[in-house]
Order: structure tokens, then sequence, then C-alpha cells
């Protein structure tokens, strides 16, 4: 921490709730001195050293690739790591854990249900690899550049936590879950694109998305899940339409 | 890639429950209401301007006023107006009623239930497709 | 002091509370981080249901036409013709306002107001929601959302002044 630069006192206000103790969630306020490298996630590590250590915060890289430190700052879905508090604008900054998600602890969400649609899609990729050849299995950046977005996601959750279909059906897949399918689905090395189109033909698959945009709105990374869960929508009304073909 | 057996259980009730008439209603209801879209045109046009058109003024059934029961009856003369009033209903029903069965399956999440519903806003359409059929022919027979 | 695996139990509890507590669909009118594409979801629903609604007022009020001659009527087609009536009169008739005031406030015209605007946000919407299914735009959602909202306010005037001006430069006319 350099002491040269300009510093500006922030308050905080961090939604508390400890469900082993607490009946309903409450607001706690802090003031923090803040200079224009302070991130969120600094500004909490520095609260919970000096001020509260009992505030409860889940982190891992500091540097937006692991996905672990999603909060909803000033109602915007954002990665704390991130984001510069100075930038924010704002003499009140308020940080909540992600809705939709039940809390164990403070900022920290139980994202299970989210990994667990996750693994339902199969997010792996699946060939035979009998007939692999002997070196790396090579993709032409033409066939990469598909996928290339739907790879960036860095799994943390904010699009599932604010899909409005979610919300009110969390058998609903979500967007993250189907970003990952379609990643999977336009893969050129993946052989088993019928099986994967089929499985998120339903009603709690692809066509529960109401292309309300929320996650889009959501996205740390500023990517578009709404457009691949579209692509995926179209993919499977054809594979599904197409009876005269079906093997 | 292996699961424990308590993970697989968790992870099994997030597979979606395959339905190939998803994507049918999916497809069904773009086509549906672009075609409303062009029937309420022609429903707006029909019902609230054809006295304006040339000619229109004198005609006697239209004395009372373009929405009043001569005219109604005039109007339905026509086999053309006759069809396309019938088929509007067709469209608009399957549209509506499928635009309503997507909210409510938002909230409600059980398949048996949602099943049950289906079934039962097919049968609403149904019925008021009689119902537009009845109405026209017996406005039709008054005449 | 609670053990870990109490802890554990306690927090699995409170876990199925929160998760209802999240269910509900209360939470689609709770402002947080939302776009004009969730409002715009959010309007194309509401005007959906509502235009529901109009439709099985519609069909009721159109089968009266259907009532007269079950009830017996000698002249079929009266209690429908009375129903449109009163729907098209005044509401400010013999109250001493101008002509032009006195035939631009109709109860039909009111409704009238109400529906075309429900319908073409519906349909304009509709036609947006068609756009992203086809794959067009999908990434310029919001600028599409703002051609289309001012198409749509062009269509809402010139449909209004075709249903509520037109006929009575006509009329004046004869």
């Amino acid at each position: 921490m350099s002491s040269t630069k300009e510093t500006k006192t922030l308050t905080f206000k961090i939604k508390r709730f400890n469900p082993v103790v607490d009946d309903e969630p409450y607001w706690d306020t802090y003031e923090l001195d803040c200079d224009d490298g302070t991130t969120v996630l600094i500004a909490i590590q520095e609260l919970i050293a000096k001020q509260d250590g009992s505030i409860a915060m889940r982190y891992n890289c500091r540097a937006g690739v692991c996905g672990s430190c999603a909060l909803l700052v000033n109602n915007k879905y954002m990665l704390a790591c991130e984001t510069l508090v100075l930038q924010l604008n704002k003499k009140v900054i308020k940080l909540e854990p992600l809705p939709s998600y039940p809390v164990i602890k403070d900022l920290v969400v139980d994202m299970s249900q989210f990994y667990e649609k996750l693994l339902a899609i199969d997010p792996y990729l699946k060939r035979d690899h009998s007939k692999d050849p002997e070196t790396e299995i090579l993709q032409i950046p033409e066939d990469f550049h598909i996928i290339e977005e739907a790879t960036k996601c860095i799994l943390c959750g904010a699009c599932h936590s604010s899909c409005v279909s979610v919300w009110t059906d969390t058998n609903y897949l979500g967007p993250g879950a189907l970003l990952k399918a379609f990643r999977f689905t336009n893969d050129t090395r993946d052989e088993d694109r019928r099986e994967r189109l089929k499985r998120v033909t339903s009603e709690d698959g692809v066509y529960r998305c109401h292309t309300a945009f929320n996650c889009v709105e959501a996205c740390p990374k500023e990517l578009n899940p709404t457009e691949a869960i579209q692509t995926l929508k179209r993919q499977s009304a054809k594979q599904t339409l197409k009876f005269w073909s079906r093997s | 890639m292996k699961l424990s057996p308590s993970q697989e259980t968790k992870v099994k009730r997030f597979i979606p429950k395959h339905s190939g008439s998803s994507a049918f209603w999916w497809v069904l209801q773009r086509v549906s209401g672009f075609l409303v879209f062009l029937f309420v045109f022609f429903h707006m046009v029909v019902n609230h301007y054809l006295t304006l058109w040339p000619g229109m003024e004198s005609r006697p059934e239209l004395e009372d006023g373009i929405a009043s029961f001569s005219a109604v009856q005039w109007k339905m003369q026509n086999p053309l107006y006759f069809w396309i009033s019938i088929l509007f209903v067709v469209f608009l029903m399957l549209h509506m009623l499928n635009g309503f069965r997507m909210v409510v399956l938002d909230v409600a999440t059980g398949h048996s239930f949602r099943k049950i519903f289906g079934i039962l806003l097919l049968l609403i359409g149904v019925l008021a497709v009689i119902y537009a059929f009845t109405l026209n022919s017996t406005i039709l027979s008054l005449g | 002091m609670i053990k870990v695996s109490e802890t554990e139990n306690i927090v699995h509890q409170s876990q199925v509370e929160t998760d209802s507590h999240g269910s509900k669909f209360y939470r689609w009118f709770k402002p947080f981080s939302r776009g004009i594409g969730m409002y715009s979801w959010l309007a194309q629903r509401l005007t959906g249901l509502l235009l529901i609604m109009y439709v099985f007022i519609h069909f009721g009020i159109i089968g009266t036409m259907l009532l007269d001659t079950f009830l017996g009527f000698e002249t079929p087609g009266l209690l429908y013709n009375s129903i449109t009536a009163a729907m098209g009169s005044s509401l400010v008739a013999g109250m001493g306002f101008p002509e032009v005031v006195e035939s631009m406030l109709r109860f039909s015209y009111i409704i009238d107001a109400g529906l075309i605007a429900a319908l073409v946000y519906h349909g304009y919407n509709g036609i947006r929601v068609v756009l992203f299914d086809l794959g067009i735009g999908i990434r310029k959602q919001k600028q599409i959302f703002w051609i289309l909202l001012i198409l749509g306010i062009i269509s809402y005037i010139l449909a209004m002044y075709l249903i509520m001006i037109v006929p009575e430069i006509v009329l004046a006319g004869e």
C-alpha cells in the first residue's frame, strides 16, 4: 500500500447473516480509508483484519480467474477482486451475497445447486477415445471461434443468481450450465452432440429461458449466455422437429 | 468422471425430463404470434375502418355503425370473413393459452401438474374454437 | 461449543428455508441488477395477461348476439346493440363540455386506448423476441428495444388517430 496516493473515507454496508445464530439478515456499517488501488476484496480483507474479524468472505485468486468472489455491489453483480472502490463513485458501498442462493454466512453462499446443474449437462468432452490419434486432437481456429466466448466462463454463478426463470423454477438448468452445454455441443471434437441436445430439450431446459437478458447484465466477464441459449434452442428445435430423419 | 453416490443422486435431480413437445410449442408460439399479429391488423381494419372505404358509407347494413348487429350479419355473409375469424380464434387460442402456460409453468414445477394443466388448456382452446364456430354460423343463419 | 456435525445440520435447515424464500415470483419485481431486457420481459408478460383477460371479456360481449336468439327475443341483436350503444356513448354527455371533448370521451375509446397500447407493445416486443430466436441482434437488444418502442409509439398515435379522430372528420363531412 503506497501512502502517496489520494485516499478517501468510504462507508461499507455489509449484509450480515449467520443462520446458526441469527433469525434475520441485518446490515453492519464500517468506515474505511481507500485509495485508487483498493478493490472491494482488499477493502473487505482490511475490514476483517482491522475492524471486524467475524465477516465471512470467499476468495481465492484475487485476479478475476477463479470466480469465487462474485458479490452484489451496490445492486450490481461484480467480482470483488476486479472492482475498484473509487471507480464506483459512491460514498456508501453496499455489499450483499449473491441472491437466490442459500446463505452459509455473511457473503458466503452455498452454490452446490449451481455446480450440480453444471454436472447434469456432462461438462467434459465425450468421444470414442479408441480412434484418437497419437498426437493431440487439433481444432482449426474457425471451429474454436464458435465456442471461444463460452470457454471464458469462470463459473462465478452470477448469471444463475440473476436469472428470472431460476428464481421461480429451481429445476431450470440456468444460464451458466446452458452456456457450458453450448460450449460442448458446438465443440467440433465432441461426438455426443445428439444426446446433449436431447438433454437440454425440455421444459426445464433451454425452453424455460425467456430472454430477459439478466444473465448478460450480470456476467462480470461480459459473456452472453442468452445468445448461447438461443443458439441451443434453434439447434434443439431443428433436431427434435426433424422427425423424418430420426435415426 | 467419477461422482460419489450421494453426489450422483443430487446431480440426477437436475437432469431435465426430456420432452420433444417443448420444442414444438416453442416454435408454434413464434409462428402463431406472427400470424396473430397479422390477424389483429386485419380485424382492426375490418371492424373500425370499413365505413371509411369509398362506396361503403351508402350501405344500409352499416347505417347503425360498424359494430352494430346488422353490420356484423352483413360482414358474416362473406365466407372470407367467416373463415378468417375462425382461423384467428384458432391461432389466438394457441398463442394465448400457450403463453399462459409458460407463465404458470414458471412457478409450477410438478410434472403431473404440468401435464394436467396442459390438457386443461387444450380443452379450453378447443371449446373456444367450437364457440367461435357456433357464434359465426348462428349469426349467419339469422341473416 | 457447537460441534462441526451440528453446525452442518443447522446450516442445512436454513438452506431449505432460504431456498423456498427464493422461489417466490415476487422476486420478478425486486430491483437489483436489472436492465431494459428484464423490464421489457416483465411488461410483455403483464400485457399478455391483460390481453388474455380482454379476449375473454370480448368473447362474452359478442356472445350476447347469440343470447338474444336463445332467449327468444323478437329482434335478434337487441341486447348486443344496446350494449355496444352504451359502450359507445359519451361519458360526459350533457355536462356542458364542447362537442369534440364529448365525442372523444367515450367508454369504448378509453378501453381502446388501453387495449391498443397493450396490443402494440406486446406485438412489437414479440417481434423483438422472434428476432432473437432467429439469432438476429441479440447483442444489440437494448437498441432494438428503443427503436421498436419509438415505432410502437408512432403506430399507437396513428391507430388512435384513425379510431378517434378520423370518424369524427368523416361524420362532420357528411
